[in-house]
């Protein structure tokens, strides 16, 4: 039987890098402990560092200088795919967002987000938005 | 989230996902090909199969410590308390908007 595999959105990853007491950076202790598996895609992989980049610039309040070094580790701890391609439509559907195919790729049971835009969507194609609390609680669950 | 750690145990032992099976086509050299055989036979496995896939496993372990060891090296850095969730939302949304066009 394999752990149950989620997608960090990058709304998590970059709380997880930025701040240690919240519950973002309790799912990358989880996941450095071995509860679950992390998959990412060069495209998920590319979001992360774009917006963990941008916070880093933009935030007074960021207070981690080592941000590379955690992406390098996160990196490293999640398991990859390759994108798969994405069908382009005049209307960009939400449900066709690029974290979402990349779930859905990697048959991922979970998408751990801040984001209020998946969070809305609940369960697209088959793939859970939940938020790191609710992650946290669902992984706690099923022991 | 107090007890987290505590649980990994049970939470290793209680998972939902069926694995699913792939099949890869690997070249070997004789030597590769004679030394897993080798190993099947040594090790009571049922097929080559079985030996790549505890090989792999015990590679993962052995990487599984090494993360857990590098992120406690890295957790005491960040700020302190929790994230500032609708900060960081904020400037998150922007760039996904940006990448998405």
């Amino acid at each position: 039987m394999a752990k149950p595999r989620a997608v960090l959105d990058s709304s998590v990853v970059v709380s997880a890098i930025g701040w240690r007491g919240g519950d973002a950076r309790a799912i990358l202790k989880l996941l450095a402990a071995g509860g679950f598996e992390s998959w990412r895609t060069p495209w998920i992989t590319s979001e992360w560092t774009d917006t963990v980049q941008r916070v880093a610039e933009i935030e007074k309040r960021w207070a981690n200088e080592n941000w590379i070094g955690w992406l390098e580790w996160l990196k490293a701890v999640s398991k990859f795919a390759d994108d798969i391609p994405i069908k382009k439509t005049v209307k960009r559907d939400p449900n066709d967002d690029p974290v979402i195919m990349a779930a859905v790729a990697v048959r991922a049971a979970f998408i751990v987000t801040y984001d209020s835009d998946l969070l809305d969507l609940c369960k697209p194609h088959g793939v859970s938005c939940i938020t790191p609390r609710a992650f946290l609680s669902a992984i706690l669950r099923q022991t | 989230m107090p007890g987290l750690l505590a649980n990994l145990d049970k939470i290793k032992q209680n998972c939902h996902i069926p694995s699913v099976a792939n099949t890869l086509n690997i070249s070997l050299t004789e030597e590769q090909k004679g030394w897993l055989n080798s190993r099947r036979e040594a090790g009571g496995f049922a097929s080559t199969s079985d030996v790549v896939r505890d090989l792999i496993r015990s590679r993962q372990d052995a990487e599984q410590a090494e993360m857990f060891r590098r992120f406690q090296e890295l957790d005491g850095e960040g700020g302190t308390g929790a994230e500032p969730v609708e900060a960081v939302l904020k400037i998150v949304k922007r760039v996904k908007k940006e990448r998405r066009g």
